[in-house]
């Protein structure tokens, strides 16, 4: 009875992890978490900071805004470090956290991963709504353009004239 | 035996016949969607003739081990002799070989397929939270897109969750407002449509098996009518002429910008989208064909499967 009583005891405090897990996840402060939208506040003070600064910083400058707990910020540097988006070193007791790179880098960095060859580098899916073209198919477009001018010339209207 | 046969035979066929008929039907764009239904069907059937024939073959190889020399008759009547002759262990291991074989190769095509999509998911979320990052805390732009404080026009879409439309500054600056309602219509319609599901499917069967060419070419086809699909979604709810001046004011922006010009790599034309935006091709014979193929790759099956239960002979010789 006590052995099936453990079991239920126990059962139900997974439970309440779990849900404890979950709603740590999803909310900050007061706001529901959205995906990224922590990084990139911690990404744009660390960047606002000059590129680098302990938890403690970053956690302060994000109070001025709203309220938020060090633990949130802690794990989402570590995360971001995980990711690759930081680097750091020890400093006393805590890290101190440097921008892998600085923001125009990483603009300059994202801008290459989806442009270049199509965004055929990259193993992400992306479909661009315009993708790379060579000479041959720019002539071809400057000739479809040419000839939809002077459709409209003639007075046939846009997309009424044949070839 | 000869059905598995048969519909090795049958995939064979549909992989070297296929690709050339459709992209012939497919050229001018006339019919995107039916287009992208027709490669799904031949890539679709392949892989099913493939595990088909797999199957049958071990099962029938299993059903009849004790008396393979008069299974193996109505198939190969050669082998009847060697099996006869006192060559059976021989043939027997061998069968058993190919079989195996088969399977694992199937398998491990499975599984590779499933580990790529998994790698896109992952970068497609790195990519994603890069993008995040870098529009920061900036405003969003229309449709709640990243504005990407860039100096290269460029517009796309991730499909993470959340779904991600990416826009550039160079971009906002290059298109008017009903153009760039037409782009986020055009954006939407792919992540409204699942497209990304189908891109990171082929694309990942096309890295894994680059012969037969149906999924190499099969794959490159799919993404440029999906991107036709898009655009006549825009079009429907802007105008075809919007879309059009779209797309050129993205390829071809006014000086001192230059046009996003000259990779290697094909990518999807801009010329052929604007030709079929602006002057519209008679989708009647892309459809007729396209149908026409579809039902080949579709009937074709059924009918080798009444052949072979009709006259097993027919198929065998």
């Amino acid at each position: 009875m006590s052995l099936m009583a453990l079991l239920f005891w126990s059962l139900y405090r997974d439970s309440r992890l779990a849900v404890a897990r979950t709603v740590g996840k999803c909310r900050v402060g007061i706001s529901v978490r959205v995906f990224g939208e922590l990084e990139t506040v911690v990404m744009a003070r660390l960047w606002a900071l000059g590129d680098n600064g302990t938890v403690r910083e970053v956690l302060e400058q994000i109070q001025q805004d709203r309220e938020i707990a060090y633990t949130t910020v802690l794990s989402t540097m570590e995360n971001l470090h995980r990711k690759g988006h930081l680097t750091r070193e020890r400093e006393g007791k805590a890290y101190r956290y440097h921008t892998a790179l600085s923001h125009a880098e990483h603009t300059a960095g994202l801008m290459r991963e989806a442009l270049s060859r199509g965004g055929r580098d990259t193993e992400a899916v992306l479909t661009h709504f315009v993708g790379e073209m060579n000479e041959t198919e720019l002539a071809g477009l400057r000739e479809v353009i040419r000839r939809r001018a002077e459709g409209r010339a003639d007075g046939a209207g846009p997309g009424a004239s044949p070839r | 035996m000869s059905l598995a046969v048969c519909l090795l035979a049958y995939s064979m066929v549909v992989a070297v016949l296929g690709p050339p008929l459709v992209l012939s039907a497919t050229r001018t764009g006339a019919a995107p969607r039916l287009g992208v239904t027709v490669w799904l069907a031949l890539i679709g059937s392949v892989l099913l003739a493939w595990a088909g024939g797999a199957v049958l073959f071990v099962a029938q190889l299993a059903d009849s081990w004790d008396h393979l020399g008069q299974v193996l008759v109505g198939c190969v009547a050669g082998l009847r002799l060697i099996v006869l002759g006192g060559y059976g262990r021989v043939v027997q291991a061998g069968l058993l070989a190919l079989a195996a074989l088969s399977v694992v190769a199937l398998a491990m095509l499975g599984v590779r397929v499933v580990i790529a999509l998994r790698r896109a998911r992952r970068h497609t979320r790195a990519h994603a939270l890069t993008a995040l990052i870098a529009a920061g805390e900036s405003p969003r732009g229309p449709g709640g897109a990243l504005v990407i404080d860039s100096a290269q026009p460029a517009v796309y879409c991730l499909a993470s969750r959340p779904h991600t439309i990416v826009i550039t500054r160079a971009a906002l600056e290059a298109l008017g407002d009903h153009q760039l309602h037409a782009v986020m219509a055009h954006e939407q319609a792919h992540l409204r449509g699942r497209h990304h599901h189908l891109l990171a499917f082929t694309g990942a069967l096309s890295k894994i098996l680059p012969n037969p060419r149906l999924f190499t070419e099969g794959a490159t086809d799919i993404a440029r009518l999906l991107e036709m699909c898009a655009d006549d979604a825009a079009a429907r709810r802007h105008s075809r002429d919007t879309v059009a001046d779209a797309l050129i004011a993205l390829t071809l922006p006014a000086p001192p910008a230059t046009p996003v010009t000259a990779m290697a790599a094909a990518g999807v034309s801009v010329t052929q989208r604007v030709q079929r935006l602006v002057f519209p091709p008679n989708p009647t014979p892309a459809r007729l064909g396209l149908t026409l193929i579809l039902a080949g790759v579709l009937l074709s099956p059924l009918l080798t499967v009444g052949m072979t239960a009709l006259a097993p002979m027919l198929c065998a010789v």
